[in-house]
């Protein structure tokens, strides 16, 4: 390599060189070294780079821990914090292999040690995040899931202990960066995200220790700005050379004394200020304007998720299409929404109607927090079979309730339902639907669709319907009776009904027994009762009330029901939380209901969306089915997505059917995050950092980089070893006998012996001899051979370059033959020799 | 000192976007922290100024050519603030040639100490090497602020002949001037005077031979000069430098030294004259060696001439002015010497016998 460098810059060199002579013989001045500085002693760089480390790595910890009020031993951690710093500093004292060893041995003891006080520094560990979580929870308004292990040990001890640990491993990355690079940066970036946590949740700062910290990173930074650090390392010079037309510079300036003094008096500096100002300016008593409260407020979601899921989870996606799914539920801590188009619904809206659900599924048996089917129970015994009824009776029986109720229901309108993204295993059906154009509605259980929609198909639906009921008991009154003067003549009908009624009744009114007393509990609490009236409508009113919409309830712990929990505790979630609890509320109060989930477009949202031929009478021909209603919003094109992922119930209603009954409470914009919110640097963290997309980059990345650098580095040793043949092959018989000779100085140099200037040839043959590489008579002649080619006149002949050659590469044998492996390996593939 | 500020403002306005997110006490005091460093540093080595101040001297005064010498800087730093940054600007010149080189030490100036760094030099041709330190500039602790002082701190190393040259029969005689039938037994060191007519002996050199004598003759004749002994002998040395060629200059020098040396081991006094002004020589009486090296110390300081053969002008106009034996020293360039070649080997130098 160096050879190659030698042939590109040669011309450079051979040009400086001549340019150097001229100046000299111009000038009659000749500057025969460099200047020397005589007080440059590396002891002080060591003790600048410790104090460094100690300032910082200390200085963040010992904030967090008082921040936090976690107790510990200061002097213990104080003195082992200057030993720590030292010790890593003086690696860099001595030589590269007394370095390289030194972290080796460092790992070794970290390793041990950690291994050795594993439980003692988990419950360390333990111990102050329970304190900071404990924090983050009052402050952040966090369901606290989980307490850390301490193993049963004392805070003191164990947290002392785990901050050693941490104390060792901090400064050991430090001291490489400070050291080699004073990588102020890296220092900033790798303690700063921890000290900042009391700054965060407004704790009270040790001053002390915040100007410690704060006069080490300080010092790091000015004197990484100086860029004279790289000095420090260079081994051959102390100093750097600039040379412009005739001006020469010596820049010298990392100076070990200076960088210590200068961190010294900087330390004293920033103290005093912060002594004066602490008196000045009371620590209490600061205030500023509130309106930059904003800044850090909208980061509290973004911390909320990070506190419950941490920094790893940050990238996964632990929520499901809107959080709404037929898995386990209190599993998910939050519902992460990616608002990409799921299904695209074109309509027209009356302006009397109500909510549009578009139903997926329905949970029926509610077990171990889970909602499961008719068909995935293996336990349930009722069937519809055994009251002489089956899924063509329930469809007919679900379906006529559109055709008589004109009080309550609007004229028809087509639906068309395309599936862009959402999942293919459901269908999604408008709830008063009537008429499909593919007989999606074909049950294959009576909770239970056949078919689901696949992506990119479209299906359309011809649905009545409802307006807005304000009570579920008045319409079931108006149902009964409609339904008696309707269909008084059709006995078949109205006993298929009364048993579909029964089957109901006994199929949707179960209430796991470990659910019970919390429902009993609930609804004694708010007076609910079977005999009271409108309970649908109370139910939404109390969980309006005393419920608090949220999309990061947090995890249900272990110990605890979901729905239980709910009630009792946690009294937030999402609508998964309230149509589940809503659903064993009804049937605990005696009303069949189940739980559904789908999409839904709400009232308030029919505005939204594209709208077409607003007045049009063609248009409004061709999309209703009646001549009359008013449809302000023409046809309208709506894009749904996960925020309209819901789940609601369905109650049962005697001779109509099952009808959807929300009691979600709304969510206030506070809470739900907003899709298009461009400020916030917790939302551009959240929507552009912390991704699935970016975690699979970063690790397609690291793999793709791995790969590479096994290859480039293949690529290089091939290179090398290829190289070091074709050259050893090429020299073995070369004629240049100065070449020759230059090739044995430095075959002789990899053991030691080296060819001093001043030392004659002859010399320099008796301790090859002496050393056993070569006997007398081969050294006189070799000698003499080299001279003669070297000194005289005369011409060497070709017997004596080839005895040349010969003898010197056996002398290269001999010395080959003479080393170790690892020399061997070093000589041959190396050095080339 | 431009990107030192601009590092130091984007940490302000790192520590200002830190105070509007976590509105705090602390941040508070940092940004007040980061915001009077700079004004205390300014303040600080403003007040400093006057307590850094650097010393130059050389360690030998007097060396040979070619030998190392060193010059050795020192900052003084009185105050308690360090700097890092001291340039140390140095100018380093022969005096006799305009061949002036510049050098920038930066070194660091810890509070309550001196700091020394070492130049190791050598002068290849003879003379003072003038070395001077014009002015430091420094800097505060941030690296932001500059500050300049005049220092006009010098210090010099002579450097003097060391060759040796060889001069061959030159004599010191007493009489006038020589012709073509001048018989003269007196052997002298003139070399225009002829002191005596002898016949050829092999191995005399060939343009000795008086060859009118030798037509009239029916042997060879050979010139065997001589110079009149006189109690003056003034060897002027011609202080024109080519500065283009400062090796001629440093050899003229070297064979002004040697020839000075062999005449005083021929016993003779004698004075080194050479211009100073537009119409002046210096003189200085050598009756030793010791002598000898103090005028040539004092020569080292001459201001030298623009122009080849400006001390002989002087010379000539002063003609009558001037008593004794007068010996000229000059580049070889020179031409119209009235006057007679002293044999010597050197290519550049001559030595001229003016009268």
């Amino acid at each position: 390599m160096s050879k190659i460098a030698d042939i590109i810059f040669r011309k450079k060199r051979e040009r400086e060189k001549r340019e150097e002579i001229e100046r000299i013989r111009r000038s009659g001045i000749e500057i025969e070294s460099t200047p020397e500085y005589a007080d440059n002693k590396k002891i002080y760089f060591i003790l600048t780079n410790a104090l460094l480390n100690f300032l910082i790595v200390t200085g963040c910890f010992f904030s967090i821990l008082d921040a936090f009020d976690v107790k510990y031993s200061f002097i213990t951690l104080f003195a082992v914090g200057i030993l720590i710093s030292l010790f890593m500093a003086f690696l860099y004292y001595f030589n590269d292999f007394i370095k390289i060893m030194g972290y080796i041995f460092s790992l070794i003891v970290f390793i041990y040690g950690i291994y050795n006080f594993r439980y003692i520094i988990k419950g360390g560990f333990g111990h102050i995040l329970n304190k900071v979580m404990k924090v983050g929870e009052s402050q952040l308004n966090l369901q606290l899931e989980r307490e850390y292990n301490v193993y049963g040990h004392k805070e003191t001890i164990s947290v002392t202990i785990c901050m050693i640990f941490i104390f060792y491993a901090t400064m050991i990355l430090l001291n490489m960066a400070i050291t080699e690079s004073k990588g102020f940066v890296l220092s900033f970036l790798v303690t700063f995200p921890f000290l900042q946590l009391g700054y965060y949740f407004n704790r009270n700062i040790n001053l002390f220790f915040m100007t410690e910290y704060f006069a080490g990173i300080i010092a790091l930074f000015i004197l990484r700005s100086t860029n004279h650090y790289r000095i420090e390392t260079k081994k051959k010079h102390g100093f750097l050379k600039h040379k412009y037309k005739n001006h020469v510079t010596y820049d010298y300036v990392n100076d070990g004394r200076y960088t210590l003094n200068f961190t010294v008096v900087l330390l004293a500096i920033i103290s005093a200020v912060t002594l004066l100002f602490g008196i000045g300016v009371s620590q209490k008593t600061f205030s500023f304007n509130t309106r930059f409260n904003s800044m850090k407020q909208s980061t509290a979601e973004f911390t909320q998720k990070l506190f419950l899921v941490g920094f790893w989870g940050m990238f996964g996606n632990n929520g499901s299409a809107g959080g709404v799914g037929m898995g386990k539920m209190g599993d998910t801590k939050f519902v992460s929404l990616d608002y990409e188009t799921d299904l695209k619904v074109r309509t027209m809206v009356n302006s009397k109607q109500n909510t549009i659900y578009l139903k997926s599924f329905n949970g029926t048996f509610y077990k171990d927090a889970q909602w499961i089917t008719i068909s995935e129970n293996k336990d349930n015994k009722i069937k519809l079979s055994d009251y002489n009824l089956d899924l063509d009776d329930v469809e007919y029986l679900t379906d006529k309730k559109n055709k008589y109720l004109d009080d309550n229901l609007i004229d028809g309108a087509y639906i068309q339902v395309t599936n862009i993204d959402a999942t293919s295993k459901y269908p999604y059906i408008p709830n008063d639907e009537t008429y499909s154009d593919n007989n999606q509605s074909q049950l294959s259980e009576e909770d239970e669709f056949k078919n689901g929609l696949d992506r990119g198909k479209t299906v359309e639906f011809i649905y009545r319907p409802l307006v807005d009921i304000d009570s579920i008991d008045k319409f079931a009154v108006y149902v009964k009776k409609t339904n008696e003067n309707y269909y008084s003549f059709k006995t078949e009908f109205l006993e298929k009904e009364k048993l579909y009624s029964e089957y109901v009744h006994d199929m949707y009114l179960s209430v796991p027994k470990v659910n019970e007393k919390s429902i009993d509990k609930f609804c004694k609490k708010y007076n609910l009762t079977k005999d009271t009236k409108d309970i649908p409508e109370k139910l939404r009113e109390i969980f309006m009330d005393d419920y608090k919409y949220t999309l990061m309830p947090g995890r249900t712990p272990g110990n605890e029901e979901f729905v239980n929990y709910f009630l009792d505790k946690q009294k937030k979630g999402y609508c998964v939380y309230f149509a589940t609890a809503s659903t064993l509320i009804f049937r605990h109060l005696g009303i069949p209901a189940r739980f559904t989930g789908g999409y839904v477009l709400f009232k308030n949202e029919f505005e939204s969306g594209t709208h077409y031929g607003v007045d049009n009478e063609q248009l409004k021909k061709e999309w209703t089915t009646g001549n009359e209603g008013d449809y302000p919003y023409g046809l309208g094109e709506y894009e749904l997505d996960d925020s309209q992922a819901h789940a609601w119930t369905e109650i049962y209603i005697d001779g109509y059917g099952w009808m959807p009954f929300d009691t979600t409470p709304p969510s206030f914009e506070d809470e739900e995050p907003e899709k298009d919110s461009n400020g916030g640097f917790g939302n551009y963290l959240a929507n552009n950092i912390f991704t699935a997309e970016n975690a699979r980059a970063i690790r397609n990345t690291t793999i793709k980089i791995f790969y590479f650098m096994i290859i480039l580095v293949a690529g290089f040793v091939i290179l090398i070893i290829t190289a070091g043949i074709f050259i050893r092959h090429r020299r073995l018989n070369n004629k240049n006998l100065q070449k020759k000779f230059d090739y044995l100085c430095r075959c002789t140099a990899f053991t030691g012996i080296v060819k001093e200037e001043n030392i004659s040839y002859h010399e320099y043959g008796t301790i090859l001899i002496d050393r056993g590489i070569i006997s007398e008579e081969e050294e006189e002649r070799l000698i003499r051979i080299y001279e003669k080619y070297k000194f005289s006149g005369r011409k060497t002949n070709q017997d004596e370059i080839k005895y040349f050659n010969d003898t010197i590469n056996a002398i290269s044998k001999r010395v080959f033959d003479k080393l170790d492996i690892f020399k061997k390996f070093i000589y041959r593939f190396i050095k080339w020799l | 000192m431009w990107s030192k500020r601009i590092n130091y403002l984007t940490l302000v306005i790192f520590v200002a976007l830190g105070l509007l997110f976590y509105h705090n006490y602390e941040m508070m005091l940092l940004m007040v922290i980061v915001v009077l460093l700079p004004v205390i540093s300014y303040l600080l080595t403003r007040k400093s100024l006057d307590k850094i101040e650097v010393k130059v001297d050389t360690d030998k005064k007097h060396v040979g050519k070619n030998v190392t010498f060193e010059s050795i800087f020192t900052v003084i730093n009185n105050s308690l603030i360090p700097a890092e940054d001291v340039r140390i600007f140095i100018k380093v010149n022969n005096g006799f040639y305009n061949n002036e080189e510049d050098y920038e030490i930066i070194m660091s100036s810890i509070s309550r100490r001196k700091r020394e760094t070492r130049l190791k030099l050598k002068g290849i041709y003879c003379g003072r090497i003038f070395v001077k330190v014009e002015k430091i500039i420094f800097y505060d602790i941030f690296g932001m602020f500059k500050f300049e002082k005049q220092c006009e701190v010098s210090a010099d190393t002579f450097i003097m002949p060391s060759k040796v040259y060889k001069f061959e029969n030159i004599g010191l005689s007493d009489m006038g001037s020589s012709s073509d039938d001048e018989i003269q037994s007196k052997k002298g060191d003139d070399p225009s005077q002829i002191s005596e007519i002898r016949n050829y002996i092999p191995g005399d050199k060939l343009k000795n031979i008086h060859w009118k004598l030798s037509a009239k003759s029916e042997e060879l004749q050979v010139k065997e000069f001589s110079m009149p002994y006189s109690r003056d002998v003034i060897i002027i040395a011609e202080t024109y430098v080519d500065c283009e060629n400062p090796e001629n200059f440093d050899e003229e020098i070297e064979i002004l030294y040697s020839f000075c040396i062999y005449i005083l081991r021929l016993g003779r006094k004698f004075k080194l004259v050479w211009k100073n002004s537009e119409f002046g020589f210096t003189t200085k009486e050598i009756y030793n060696p010791e002598d000898l090296n103090s005028a040539i110390n004092d020569l080292y300081f001459v201001t030298t001439q623009d122009r080849n053969g400006q001390t002989y002008e002087l010379f000539k106009s002063l003609n009558s002015e001037i008593k004794g034996i007068v010996l000229y020293i000059s580049n070889k360039s020179l031409n119209n010497i009235d006057g007679d070649m002293i044999n010597i080997d050197s290519k550049e130098v001559m030595i001229s016998c003016l009268r």
